[in-house]
């Protein structure tokens, strides 16, 4: 995931310190499902790009990358819609003086039965991830 | 050397295949873990035969820094892309001549005196897998053709 974070605190606190802050308030925020939390932490126009998101279409594969406020919020919202229970944690945040920051975090959920698979079980998945954000 | 500088290396390093030019880039005890893989120990053991068998099974490997920033607490963290063709058999998926593409994320530990103490790598397996063209991903040595 790449974003553009917003300055969380423009007082005197170190960059690395204000960069952090907006970085655990966007996973904060992931963490209780409020997908327009995150979006509003973002700049305008900020990138996205999500590197597992590929889907091949008829001519060509899409993969998870443009704006925070289109592709963005799209598979944030579709992934929360298909894990209801879909858990945050971040494990280590770091910042540079630049405002770049690296979060590890591991993300989980079970995704429940549908009608269209009733006979299958429910899904429970849990991985590693690390994302970078500017 | 800084820590840029030194990841820089470490990924020339990588893809000019020099495993023990590698290793002389780390702290002895230098630490692991490839994520994906749930691999995690010794960079001289585990960590190196990772290396010599993506070296063996990508001969044409190219390593692309997309992204390389270096935290307060002297971390390079790197976006590469590691491009290929598959040579041999990678990972216990049989070699059909794939050319591979794949974004990862690394970080490096540096330590003050310039050495890389613990190493994190992170990408998609699934990814990974799709590249290689396994068909099943209960059974990856099936592989499409």
């Amino acid at each position: 995931m790449t974003t553009v974070a917003l300055p969380a605190d423009p007082g005197t606190t170190p960059r690395e310190d204000r960069a952090e802050a907006t970085v655990r308030a966007f996973f904060d925020a992931y963490r209780v499902h409020d997908v327009e939390r995150m979006v509003d932490l973002c700049t305008d126009g900020a990138g996205f790009r999500y590197v597992p998101f590929e889907v091949r279409g008829r001519q060509r594969v899409l993969h998870g990358e443009g704006k925070v406020r289109t592709v963005g919020k799209v598979i944030w919202t579709a992934l929360i819609d298909a894990f209801p229970d879909l858990t945050t944690a971040v494990t280590s945040l770091r910042a540079d003086p630049d405002g770049n920051v690296a979060a590890e975090a591991r993300i989980g959920g079970t995704r429940p039965r549908t009608s269209a698979s009733s006979r299958a079980p429910a899904v429970a998945t849990s991985c590693r991830t690390c994302s970078c954000s500017t | 050397m800084s820590a840029r500088s030194l990841a820089e290396n470490f990924f020339g390093r990588l893809q000019a295949r020099e495993v023990d030019d590698i290793l002389g880039l780390m702290t002895p005890d230098a630490t692991v873990s490839l994520v994906p893989l749930n691999r995690h120990g010794p960079m001289a053991t585990d960590g190196a035969a990772y290396v010599r068998e993506l070296a063996r099974s990508f001969p044409d490997l190219v390593v692309r820094v997309r992204r390389l920033f270096v935290t307060a607490d002297n971390t390079a963290v790197a976006e590469i892309t590691i491009d290929g063709t598959q040579a041999d058999d990678f990972l216990a998926v049989a070699n059909q001549e794939k050319q591979v593409n794949l974004d990862q994320a690394w970080m490096l530990t540096v330590t003050p005196d310039d050495r890389i103490s613990a190493v994190i790598a992170y990408w998609d397996q699934n990814q990974l897998y799709r590249r290689l063209g396994v068909k099943r991903l209960d059974q990856i040595t099936i592989t499409a053709g």
